[in-house]
Protein backbone atom coordinates (compact mmCIF):
# COMPACT_ATOMS: atom_id res chain seq x y z
CA UNK A 1 0.00 0.00 0.00
CA UNK A 2 1.43 3.28 -1.38
CA UNK A 3 1.99 6.53 1.89
CA UNK A 4 -1.63 8.35 0.48
CA UNK A 5 -3.36 5.18 1.31
CA UNK A 6 -1.86 4.17 4.68
CA UNK A 7 -2.66 8.01 5.65
CA UNK A 8 -6.44 7.30 4.74
CA UNK A 9 -6.69 4.34 6.74
CA UNK A 10 -5.44 6.12 9.54
CA UNK A 11 -7.77 9.15 8.96
CA UNK A 12 -10.39 6.37 8.82
CA UNK A 13 -9.40 5.94 12.45
CA UNK A 14 -9.74 9.32 13.14
CA UNK A 15 -6.22 9.42 13.51
CA UNK A 16 -4.98 12.92 11.97
CA UNK A 17 -1.21 12.56 12.71
CA UNK A 18 0.00 12.71 9.33
CA UNK A 19 -3.12 14.50 7.73
CA UNK A 20 -0.69 17.59 7.53
CA UNK A 21 1.27 15.01 5.03
CA UNK A 22 -1.89 14.07 3.13
CA UNK A 23 -2.53 17.57 2.86
CA UNK A 24 0.75 18.39 1.34
CA UNK A 25 0.25 15.26 -1.34
CA UNK A 26 -3.40 16.66 -2.52
CA UNK A 27 -3.73 20.34 -2.18
CA UNK A 28 -2.60 21.15 -5.27
CA UNK A 29 -5.12 18.66 -6.88
CA UNK A 30 -7.74 20.08 -4.84
CA UNK A 31 -6.21 23.93 -5.66
CA UNK A 32 -6.66 23.37 -9.31
CA UNK A 33 -9.78 20.97 -9.57
CA UNK A 34 -11.50 24.24 -7.48
CA UNK A 35 -9.73 27.22 -9.72
CA UNK A 36 -10.20 25.19 -13.18
CA UNK A 37 -13.75 26.77 -12.52
CA UNK A 38 -14.31 29.53 -10.11
CA UNK A 39 -10.87 31.24 -11.05
CA UNK A 40 -10.56 33.37 -7.87
CA UNK A 41 -7.57 32.21 -6.27
CA UNK A 42 -8.87 33.62 -2.55
CA UNK A 43 -12.19 31.84 -2.77
CA UNK A 44 -10.68 28.90 -4.01
CA UNK A 45 -8.79 28.40 -1.20
CA UNK A 46 -11.74 28.66 1.23
CA UNK A 47 -13.39 25.64 -0.54
CA UNK A 48 -10.80 23.98 -0.36
CA UNK A 49 -11.17 23.71 3.31
CA UNK A 50 -14.75 22.65 2.59
CA UNK A 51 -13.71 19.82 0.32
CA UNK A 52 -11.29 18.34 3.22
CA UNK A 53 -13.80 18.62 5.74
CA UNK A 54 -16.19 17.02 3.06
CA UNK A 55 -13.59 14.29 2.48
CA UNK A 56 -12.71 13.85 6.31
CA UNK A 57 -16.72 13.15 7.04
CA UNK A 58 -17.57 10.46 4.20
CA UNK A 59 -14.39 8.96 4.41
CA UNK A 60 -15.80 5.86 5.19
CA UNK A 61 -17.54 6.03 1.65
CA UNK A 62 -14.12 5.94 0.36
CA UNK A 63 -13.51 2.72 -1.35
CA UNK A 64 -9.81 1.16 -0.55
CA UNK A 65 -7.43 1.41 -3.87
CA UNK A 66 -9.18 4.04 -4.94
CA UNK A 67 -7.20 6.99 -6.63
CA UNK A 68 -7.40 9.58 -4.07
CA UNK A 69 -6.14 12.34 -6.29
CA UNK A 70 -9.22 12.37 -8.50
CA UNK A 71 -11.97 11.10 -5.52
CA UNK A 72 -10.69 14.74 -4.26
CA UNK A 73 -10.51 16.40 -7.86
CA UNK A 74 -14.28 15.34 -8.11
CA UNK A 75 -15.31 16.68 -4.85
CA UNK A 76 -13.37 20.12 -5.37
CA UNK A 77 -15.15 20.02 -8.73
CA UNK A 78 -18.22 19.55 -7.41
CA UNK A 79 -18.18 21.73 -4.39
CA UNK A 80 -16.68 24.76 -7.05
CA UNK A 81 -19.44 24.36 -9.37
CA UNK A 82 -22.22 24.84 -6.41
CA UNK A 83 -20.44 27.69 -5.23
CA UNK A 84 -20.30 29.13 -9.25
CA UNK A 85 -24.16 28.58 -9.06
CA UNK A 86 -24.85 30.06 -6.10
CA UNK A 87 -23.16 33.41 -7.18
CA UNK A 88 -24.42 33.26 -10.45
CA UNK A 89 -27.57 33.47 -8.82
CA UNK A 90 -26.32 36.57 -6.86
CA UNK A 91 -25.86 38.20 -10.84
CA UNK A 92 -27.97 41.42 -10.32
CA UNK A 93 -26.12 42.77 -7.28
CA UNK A 94 -23.01 41.19 -8.53
CA UNK A 95 -23.34 43.80 -11.78
CA UNK A 96 -24.41 46.36 -9.57
CA UNK A 97 -20.99 46.26 -7.81
CA UNK A 98 -19.05 45.81 -11.17
CA UNK A 99 -20.51 48.86 -12.32
CA UNK A 100 -18.85 50.87 -9.71
CA UNK A 101 -15.38 51.99 -10.06
CA UNK A 102 -12.97 50.13 -8.31
CA UNK A 103 -9.56 51.89 -6.76
CA UNK A 104 -7.83 48.44 -5.96
CA UNK A 105 -8.02 45.64 -8.64
CA UNK A 106 -5.97 42.67 -7.89
CA UNK A 107 -4.49 41.75 -10.38
CA UNK A 108 -3.97 37.88 -11.72
CA UNK A 109 0.31 37.87 -11.20
CA UNK A 110 0.16 33.91 -11.42
CA UNK A 111 1.54 33.08 -14.83
CA UNK A 112 -0.26 29.18 -14.63
CA UNK A 113 -3.88 31.36 -14.60
CA UNK A 114 -2.63 33.22 -17.25
CA UNK A 115 -2.37 30.39 -19.43
CA UNK A 116 -5.23 28.51 -18.02
CA UNK A 117 -7.59 31.91 -19.12
CA UNK A 118 -6.57 31.27 -22.61
CA UNK A 119 -8.98 28.42 -22.82
CA UNK A 120 -12.67 28.05 -22.45
CA UNK A 121 -14.05 27.09 -19.55
CA UNK A 122 -14.04 22.89 -20.12
CA UNK A 123 -10.56 22.81 -21.77
CA UNK A 124 -9.29 24.27 -18.85
CA UNK A 125 -10.99 22.23 -16.37
CA UNK A 126 -9.85 18.78 -18.69
CA UNK A 127 -5.80 20.48 -19.02
CA UNK A 128 -5.96 21.35 -15.39
CA UNK A 129 -6.70 17.68 -14.58
CA UNK A 130 -4.80 16.01 -16.88
CA UNK A 131 -1.68 18.09 -16.52
CA UNK A 132 -1.77 19.70 -13.58
CA UNK A 133 -3.94 17.19 -11.27
CA UNK A 134 -2.60 13.44 -12.87
CA UNK A 135 -5.33 12.43 -13.99
CA UNK A 136 -5.94 10.01 -16.46
CA UNK A 137 -8.13 10.80 -19.30
CA UNK A 138 -10.79 7.56 -18.30
CA UNK A 139 -10.84 9.24 -14.90
CA UNK A 140 -11.66 12.76 -16.43
CA UNK A 141 -14.31 11.26 -17.99
CA UNK A 142 -15.99 9.71 -15.13
CA UNK A 143 -15.45 13.45 -13.35
CA UNK A 144 -16.67 15.46 -16.11
CA UNK A 145 -19.40 13.53 -17.62
CA UNK A 146 -18.04 13.46 -20.89
CA UNK A 147 -17.16 9.93 -23.45
CA UNK A 148 -13.68 9.90 -23.41
CA UNK A 149 -13.44 10.45 -27.10
CA UNK A 150 -14.84 13.85 -26.50
CA UNK A 151 -12.60 14.54 -23.48
CA UNK A 152 -9.17 13.20 -25.83
CA UNK A 153 -10.88 15.86 -28.46
CA UNK A 154 -11.43 18.79 -26.23
CA UNK A 155 -7.44 18.11 -24.58
CA UNK A 156 -6.20 17.68 -28.41
CA UNK A 157 -7.81 21.05 -29.05
CA UNK A 158 -6.74 23.00 -26.04
CA UNK A 159 -3.24 21.85 -26.75
CA UNK A 160 -2.88 23.01 -29.79
CA UNK A 161 -4.13 26.10 -28.76
CA UNK A 162 -1.72 26.45 -26.13
CA UNK A 163 1.19 25.84 -27.93
CA UNK A 164 0.89 28.88 -30.30
CA UNK A 165 -0.41 31.13 -27.60
CA UNK A 166 1.78 30.45 -24.45
CA UNK A 167 4.97 31.10 -25.69
CA UNK A 168 5.51 34.08 -24.03
CA UNK A 169 5.21 32.55 -20.76
CA UNK A 170 8.31 30.73 -21.60
CA UNK B 1 6.55 25.53 -28.51
CA UNK B 2 6.82 21.72 -28.35
CA UNK B 3 3.75 20.07 -26.46
CA UNK B 4 6.53 18.33 -24.27
CA UNK B 5 7.39 21.66 -23.67
CA UNK B 6 3.94 23.53 -23.15
CA UNK B 7 3.17 20.70 -20.49
CA UNK B 8 6.43 21.06 -18.45
CA UNK B 9 5.55 24.71 -18.61
CA UNK B 10 2.15 24.10 -16.82
CA UNK B 11 3.33 22.00 -14.13
CA UNK B 12 5.99 24.28 -13.03
CA UNK B 13 4.03 27.30 -13.21
CA UNK B 14 1.49 25.31 -11.70
CA UNK B 15 3.93 24.32 -8.56
CA UNK B 16 5.02 28.45 -8.25
CA UNK B 17 1.65 28.95 -6.50
CA UNK B 18 1.63 29.48 -3.11
CA UNK B 19 -1.11 27.58 -1.42
CA UNK B 20 -1.89 28.64 2.09
CA UNK B 21 -1.30 25.74 4.90
CA UNK B 22 -5.23 24.88 6.12
CA UNK B 23 -4.16 21.66 7.50
CA UNK B 24 -4.36 22.67 11.07
CA UNK B 25 -7.71 24.08 10.91
CA UNK B 26 -9.20 21.32 8.61
CA UNK B 27 -7.70 19.01 12.02
CA UNK B 28 -8.85 21.23 14.76
CA UNK B 29 -12.79 20.88 12.80
CA UNK B 30 -12.36 17.37 11.85
CA UNK B 31 -11.60 16.54 15.62
CA UNK B 32 -15.04 17.98 16.06
CA UNK B 33 -17.07 16.27 13.90
CA UNK B 34 -19.24 13.42 15.40
CA UNK B 35 -18.22 10.03 15.42
CA UNK B 36 -20.01 7.83 12.57
CA UNK B 37 -22.17 4.58 14.07
CA UNK B 38 -22.27 2.13 12.21
CA UNK B 39 -26.04 2.27 10.58
CA UNK B 40 -27.23 -1.05 9.04
CA UNK B 41 -29.80 0.40 6.33
CA UNK B 42 -32.23 -1.93 5.56
CA UNK B 43 -34.39 -1.25 2.51
CA UNK B 44 -37.74 0.29 3.17
CA UNK B 45 -40.57 -2.12 3.21
CA UNK B 46 -43.33 -2.04 0.35
CA UNK B 47 -46.73 -2.39 1.10
CA UNK B 48 -49.17 -2.79 -1.84
CA UNK B 49 -52.15 -1.97 -0.04
CA UNK B 50 -55.20 -3.72 -1.17
CA UNK B 51 -58.36 -1.72 -2.17
CA UNK B 52 -59.67 -3.32 1.56
CA UNK B 53 -57.36 -1.53 3.44
CA UNK B 54 -57.44 1.82 1.71
CA UNK B 55 -59.56 2.84 4.22
CA UNK B 56 -57.71 2.27 7.56
CA UNK B 57 -55.89 5.22 8.17
CA UNK B 58 -59.43 6.94 7.35
CA UNK B 59 -60.67 4.75 10.16
CA UNK B 60 -57.62 6.42 12.13
CA UNK B 61 -58.65 9.96 11.87
CA UNK B 62 -62.22 8.66 13.15
CA UNK B 63 -61.23 6.95 16.07
CA UNK B 64 -59.36 10.36 16.66
CA UNK B 65 -62.03 12.61 16.30
CA UNK B 66 -63.76 10.15 18.99
CA UNK B 67 -61.52 10.77 21.02
CA UNK B 68 -61.72 14.11 21.09
CA UNK B 69 -65.15 14.38 20.84
CA UNK B 70 -65.21 12.68 23.82
CA UNK B 71 -62.87 15.37 25.62
CA UNK B 72 -62.34 13.79 29.63
CA UNK B 73 -61.06 16.79 30.61
CA UNK B 74 -62.71 16.35 34.17
CA UNK B 75 -61.67 13.07 35.35
CA UNK B 76 -64.49 11.06 37.25
CA UNK B 77 -66.20 7.97 37.74
CA UNK B 78 -69.18 7.59 34.98
CA UNK B 79 -72.22 7.20 35.01
CA UNK B 80 -72.59 3.92 32.59
CA UNK B 81 -74.18 6.09 29.41
CA UNK B 82 -70.54 7.94 29.86
CA UNK B 83 -68.54 5.26 29.38
CA UNK B 84 -70.77 3.97 26.54
CA UNK B 85 -70.56 7.52 25.11
CA UNK B 86 -66.67 7.45 25.38
CA UNK B 87 -66.57 4.29 23.47
CA UNK B 88 -68.82 5.62 20.84
CA UNK B 89 -67.27 8.54 20.58
CA UNK B 90 -63.74 7.35 20.04
CA UNK B 91 -64.85 4.55 17.87
CA UNK B 92 -66.43 7.55 15.76
CA UNK B 93 -63.56 9.10 15.96
CA UNK B 94 -61.17 7.19 14.17
CA UNK B 95 -63.52 6.73 11.09
CA UNK B 96 -63.51 10.04 10.46
CA UNK B 97 -59.56 9.83 9.93
CA UNK B 98 -57.71 9.92 6.78
CA UNK B 99 -59.16 8.72 3.94
CA UNK B 100 -56.35 7.69 1.58
CA UNK B 101 -55.77 5.57 -0.94
CA UNK B 102 -53.26 2.84 -1.99
CA UNK B 103 -52.17 4.81 -5.06
CA UNK B 104 -51.50 7.30 -2.45
CA UNK B 105 -49.67 5.60 -0.54
CA UNK B 106 -47.36 4.52 -3.14
CA UNK B 107 -46.53 7.79 -3.99
CA UNK B 108 -42.82 7.58 -2.26
CA UNK B 109 -41.53 6.02 -5.23
CA UNK B 110 -42.31 9.60 -7.56
CA UNK B 111 -41.46 12.12 -5.23
CA UNK B 112 -41.32 15.03 -7.23
CA UNK B 113 -39.43 17.68 -6.91
CA UNK B 114 -39.78 21.10 -8.19
CA UNK B 115 -35.87 22.42 -8.62
CA UNK B 116 -37.03 26.02 -9.77
CA UNK B 117 -35.28 27.47 -7.04
CA UNK B 118 -31.79 25.45 -8.17
CA UNK B 119 -29.35 25.25 -10.82
CA UNK B 120 -29.99 21.78 -11.75
CA UNK B 121 -26.52 20.53 -11.13
CA UNK B 122 -26.88 21.46 -7.62
CA UNK B 123 -26.50 18.82 -5.34
CA UNK B 124 -29.04 18.52 -3.06
CA UNK B 125 -28.80 16.26 0.09
CA UNK B 126 -32.30 15.81 1.80
CA UNK B 127 -32.64 12.12 1.92
CA UNK B 128 -33.97 12.30 5.61
CA UNK B 129 -37.12 14.36 4.67
CA UNK B 130 -37.69 13.14 1.28
CA UNK B 131 -38.16 10.12 2.78
CA UNK B 132 -40.36 10.84 5.15
CA UNK B 133 -42.63 12.91 3.19
CA UNK B 134 -44.90 10.15 2.13
CA UNK B 135 -45.17 8.61 5.17
CA UNK B 136 -46.44 12.26 6.48
CA UNK B 137 -48.46 12.44 3.55
CA UNK B 138 -50.79 10.12 4.65
CA UNK B 139 -51.52 12.11 7.91
CA UNK B 140 -52.33 15.11 6.23
CA UNK B 141 -56.14 14.71 5.73
CA UNK B 142 -55.97 13.39 9.18
CA UNK B 143 -54.53 16.65 10.40
CA UNK B 144 -56.86 18.74 8.26
CA UNK B 145 -59.96 17.35 10.03
CA UNK B 146 -58.49 17.25 13.36
CA UNK B 147 -56.98 20.61 13.49
CA UNK B 148 -60.19 22.63 11.11
CA UNK B 149 -63.69 20.53 12.92
CA UNK B 150 -65.32 21.84 15.70
CA UNK B 151 -64.21 20.46 19.09
CA UNK B 152 -67.14 18.31 19.26
CA UNK B 153 -68.14 17.51 16.25
CA UNK B 154 -70.91 18.25 16.61
CA UNK B 155 -72.09 15.04 17.73
CA UNK B 156 -75.00 13.16 18.16
CA UNK B 157 -75.75 10.07 19.77
CA UNK B 158 -79.50 8.62 19.56
CA UNK B 159 -81.42 5.45 19.45
CA UNK B 160 -80.40 3.83 16.63
CA UNK B 161 -83.46 2.88 14.59
CA UNK B 162 -81.70 -0.09 12.68
CA UNK B 163 -82.22 -4.13 13.91
CA UNK B 164 -79.50 -5.31 15.82
CA UNK B 165 -77.89 -2.56 16.94
CA UNK B 166 -79.12 -0.29 20.33
CA UNK B 167 -77.20 2.82 19.83
CA UNK B 168 -76.64 5.95 16.65
CA UNK B 169 -73.99 8.00 17.01
CA UNK B 170 -73.37 10.58 14.15
CA UNK B 171 -70.56 13.58 13.79
CA UNK B 172 -69.42 15.92 11.29
CA UNK B 173 -65.86 16.76 10.35
CA UNK B 174 -65.03 19.89 8.56
CA UNK B 175 -61.04 19.70 6.28
CA UNK B 176 -59.65 22.71 4.58
CA UNK B 177 -61.77 23.77 2.08
CA UNK B 178 -64.70 23.47 4.44
CA UNK B 179 -65.86 20.35 2.91
CA UNK B 180 -68.04 18.49 5.72
CA UNK B 181 -67.78 14.32 6.27
CA UNK B 182 -70.53 12.89 8.03
CA UNK B 183 -69.87 10.08 9.99
CA UNK B 184 -72.61 7.54 11.16
CA UNK B 185 -71.64 4.52 13.90
CA UNK B 186 -74.42 1.90 15.12
CA UNK B 187 -73.17 0.01 18.44
CA UNK B 188 -74.05 -2.36 21.04
CA UNK B 189 -72.39 -2.05 24.33
CA UNK B 190 -71.70 -4.32 27.07
CA UNK B 191 -70.94 -3.62 31.10
CA UNK B 192 -69.09 -6.00 33.33
CA UNK B 193 -69.65 -4.28 36.53
CA UNK B 194 -67.26 -7.26 38.41
CA UNK B 195 -64.24 -7.09 35.81
CA UNK B 196 -64.69 -3.39 35.86
CA UNK B 197 -64.88 -3.32 32.01
CA UNK B 198 -66.99 -1.95 29.05
CA UNK B 199 -66.88 -3.43 25.53
CA UNK B 200 -68.54 -2.04 22.35
CA UNK B 201 -68.73 -3.10 19.02
CA UNK B 202 -70.43 -1.95 16.01
CA UNK B 203 -70.26 -0.78 12.40
CA UNK B 204 -69.37 2.86 11.33
CA UNK B 205 -70.64 4.90 7.97
CA UNK B 206 -68.62 6.91 5.56
CA UNK B 207 -70.54 7.41 2.49
CA UNK B 208 -70.96 4.16 1.04
CA UNK B 209 -68.36 2.29 3.05
CA UNK B 210 -68.89 0.71 6.04
CA UNK B 211 -66.48 -0.73 8.78
CA UNK B 212 -66.41 -2.78 11.76
CA UNK B 213 -64.89 -1.67 14.78
CA UNK B 214 -64.52 -2.34 18.68
CA UNK B 215 -63.66 -0.60 21.86
CA UNK B 216 -62.85 -1.54 25.56
CA UNK B 217 -61.61 0.26 28.83
CA UNK B 218 -62.37 0.78 32.30
CA UNK B 219 -65.88 1.75 33.26
CA UNK B 220 -64.69 3.36 36.04
CA UNK B 221 -61.80 5.34 33.67
CA UNK B 222 -63.09 6.47 30.42
CA UNK B 223 -59.94 8.42 30.09
CA UNK B 224 -57.93 4.73 28.69
CA UNK B 225 -59.56 3.27 26.24
CA UNK B 226 -58.68 1.10 23.53
CA UNK B 227 -59.89 0.46 19.78
CA UNK B 228 -59.54 -1.78 17.35
CA UNK B 229 -60.76 -1.25 13.74
CA UNK B 230 -60.04 -4.23 11.40
CA UNK B 231 -60.02 -5.04 7.99
CA UNK B 232 -59.58 -8.84 8.22
CA UNK B 233 -56.78 -11.06 10.70
CA UNK B 234 -53.99 -9.57 9.24
CA UNK B 235 -54.93 -5.91 8.14
CA UNK B 236 -55.84 -3.93 11.19
CA UNK B 237 -55.30 -0.79 13.42
CA UNK B 238 -55.09 -0.17 17.24
CA UNK B 239 -55.67 2.62 18.83
CA UNK B 240 -54.70 3.50 22.23
CA UNK B 241 -56.03 6.79 24.08
CA UNK B 242 -55.30 8.66 27.07
CA UNK B 243 -55.91 11.89 28.64
CA UNK B 244 -52.99 13.59 30.92
CA UNK B 245 -52.28 16.91 32.06
CA UNK B 246 -54.57 18.58 29.77
CA UNK B 247 -53.51 16.56 26.29
CA UNK B 248 -55.39 14.06 24.61
CA UNK B 249 -52.63 11.08 23.91
CA UNK B 250 -53.13 8.58 20.92
CA UNK B 251 -51.02 5.93 19.98
CA UNK B 252 -51.65 4.53 16.50
CA UNK B 253 -50.62 1.36 15.12
CA UNK B 254 -50.86 0.43 11.51
CA UNK B 255 -50.42 -3.87 10.62
CA UNK B 256 -50.79 -4.77 7.07
CA UNK B 257 -50.44 -8.47 6.45
CA UNK B 258 -49.63 -9.05 10.17
CA UNK B 259 -46.64 -6.59 9.94
CA UNK B 260 -46.48 -3.44 11.86
CA UNK B 261 -45.81 -0.88 8.78
CA UNK B 262 -46.32 2.41 11.33
CA UNK B 263 -46.68 3.52 15.02
CA UNK B 264 -47.12 7.41 15.69
CA UNK B 265 -47.92 9.12 18.80
CA UNK B 266 -50.28 12.20 18.67
CA UNK B 267 -50.97 14.70 21.05
CA UNK B 268 -53.77 17.36 20.52
CA UNK B 269 -53.42 20.61 22.65
CA UNK B 270 -54.65 23.86 22.81
CA UNK B 271 -51.51 26.59 22.83
CA UNK B 272 -52.12 30.00 23.21
CA UNK B 273 -55.79 29.55 22.00
CA UNK B 274 -54.83 27.71 18.97
CA UNK B 275 -55.23 23.96 18.14
CA UNK B 276 -51.77 22.22 17.55
CA UNK B 277 -51.19 18.57 16.80
CA UNK B 278 -47.95 16.61 17.21
CA UNK B 279 -46.75 13.67 15.53
CA UNK B 280 -43.92 11.70 16.39
CA UNK B 281 -43.39 8.84 14.06
CA UNK B 282 -42.29 5.44 17.07
CA UNK B 283 -42.16 2.52 15.03
CA UNK B 284 -40.84 2.01 11.06
CA UNK B 285 -38.96 3.68 9.15
CA UNK B 286 -39.94 7.62 10.01
CA UNK B 287 -38.60 9.24 12.86
CA UNK B 288 -39.02 12.37 12.78
CA UNK B 289 -41.44 14.88 14.71
CA UNK B 290 -44.02 17.56 13.39
CA UNK B 291 -46.01 20.04 14.71
CA UNK B 292 -49.04 20.80 12.68
CA UNK B 293 -51.51 23.90 13.16
CA UNK B 294 -54.28 25.90 10.74
CA UNK B 295 -53.09 28.88 8.99
CA UNK B 296 -55.13 31.70 7.47
CA UNK B 297 -53.01 33.44 4.30
CA UNK B 298 -55.10 35.92 2.88
CA UNK B 299 -58.38 34.54 3.73
CA UNK B 300 -57.65 30.73 2.76
CA UNK B 301 -56.76 27.85 4.98
CA UNK B 302 -53.61 26.39 5.30
CA UNK B 303 -51.90 23.71 7.70
CA UNK B 304 -48.32 24.97 8.96
CA UNK B 305 -46.01 22.36 10.40
CA UNK B 306 -42.53 22.66 11.81
CA UNK B 307 -40.19 19.33 11.53
CA UNK B 308 -37.02 17.45 13.28
CA UNK B 309 -35.35 14.75 12.13
CA UNK B 310 -32.63 13.24 14.11
CA UNK B 311 -31.61 10.13 11.75
CA UNK B 312 -28.27 10.01 10.30
CA UNK B 313 -28.01 13.55 10.36
CA UNK B 314 -30.37 15.99 12.13
CA UNK B 315 -32.33 18.09 10.00
CA UNK B 316 -35.25 20.64 10.75
CA UNK B 317 -37.62 23.10 8.74
CA UNK B 318 -41.17 23.58 7.83
CA UNK B 319 -43.57 22.69 5.78
CA UNK B 320 -46.62 25.27 4.26
CA UNK B 321 -49.03 22.81 3.49
CA UNK B 322 -52.30 23.87 0.87
CA UNK B 323 -54.88 22.16 -1.06
CA UNK B 324 -55.83 23.48 -4.61
CA UNK B 325 -58.67 22.08 -6.19
CA UNK B 326 -58.60 22.15 -10.40
CA UNK B 327 -62.18 20.22 -11.32
CA UNK B 328 -61.83 17.27 -9.82
CA UNK B 329 -58.29 17.16 -9.12
CA UNK B 330 -57.30 17.96 -5.67
CA UNK B 331 -53.53 18.07 -4.57
CA UNK B 332 -51.31 19.20 -1.80
CA UNK B 333 -49.42 21.86 -2.33
CA UNK B 334 -46.00 21.17 0.29
CA UNK B 335 -43.33 23.75 0.49
CA UNK B 336 -40.47 22.24 2.17
CA UNK B 337 -38.62 24.94 3.61
CA UNK B 338 -35.00 22.80 5.04
CA UNK B 339 -33.48 24.96 7.75
CA UNK B 340 -30.48 26.67 6.27
CA UNK B 341 -31.47 25.70 2.58
CA UNK B 342 -33.34 27.07 -0.19
CA UNK B 343 -37.26 26.29 -0.23
CA UNK B 344 -38.54 23.52 -2.70
CA UNK B 345 -42.38 22.64 -3.56
CA UNK B 346 -43.89 19.05 -3.73
CA UNK B 347 -46.99 18.15 -5.08
CA UNK B 348 -48.74 15.32 -3.61
CA UNK B 349 -52.74 13.85 -4.94
CA UNK B 350 -55.16 14.13 -1.90
CA UNK B 351 -57.10 11.50 -1.14
CA UNK B 352 -60.58 13.22 -0.75
CA UNK B 353 -63.28 12.79 -2.38
CA UNK B 354 -65.33 16.07 -3.12
CA UNK B 355 -67.76 14.76 -0.67
CA UNK B 356 -64.83 15.23 1.87
CA UNK B 357 -64.69 11.65 2.91
CA UNK B 358 -64.45 8.85 0.29
CA UNK B 359 -61.28 7.98 -0.99
CA UNK B 360 -60.13 9.71 -4.05
CA UNK B 361 -59.83 6.77 -6.74
CA UNK B 362 -57.38 6.34 -9.70
CA UNK B 363 -55.05 8.55 -8.22
CA UNK B 364 -51.99 9.92 -10.02
CA UNK B 365 -48.93 12.17 -9.73
CA UNK B 366 -48.85 15.35 -10.62
CA UNK B 367 -45.01 16.68 -10.86
CA UNK B 368 -44.04 20.23 -10.84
Amino acid sequence: MDKIHVIIEELKQRDYKSFDTFYNLTKNQVFYAIVSIIKDHAMAEDIMQDVYMKFLEKIDDFKPGSNPYAYLSTIGRNMAINHYNRRKKEFVSEEFINSIPSEEVEEVNEDIFKILDLLKPMERQIVTLHVINDLKFREIAVIVEKPLGTVLWIYNKAIKKLREKAVDFI
Amino acid sequence: MKKKDLLKLIKTKSEEVNIKDFSQSIIDNAKLLPQREEVIVEPKKRFTLRASMIYSLTLVTAVIAFFVIYQPAVPAITQIEDVNQVVVLSAVSAVSLVTTSDDLLSQDDNISLSLGYFQPDITIDLAQVDDEINDVSRYLEMMEKLLNSDDDFGYQLETSNINGYAYHLSFTTKDLLEQETSYILHFNRQENVEENLFIMQGNIEIGDYIYAISAQGDLDNPQNVQLHLEKDASNYIDMTYSFTENMNQYRIQVTENNILLQAVNLELKYENGQKSVYMNFIEGQSTGSYAFRIAQVNQVNQMRASYYIAGSEVESGEFEISVNQDGEDVTYDITVKPQGQMPYVIERKRGMSESGGAPHRGNSMTSL
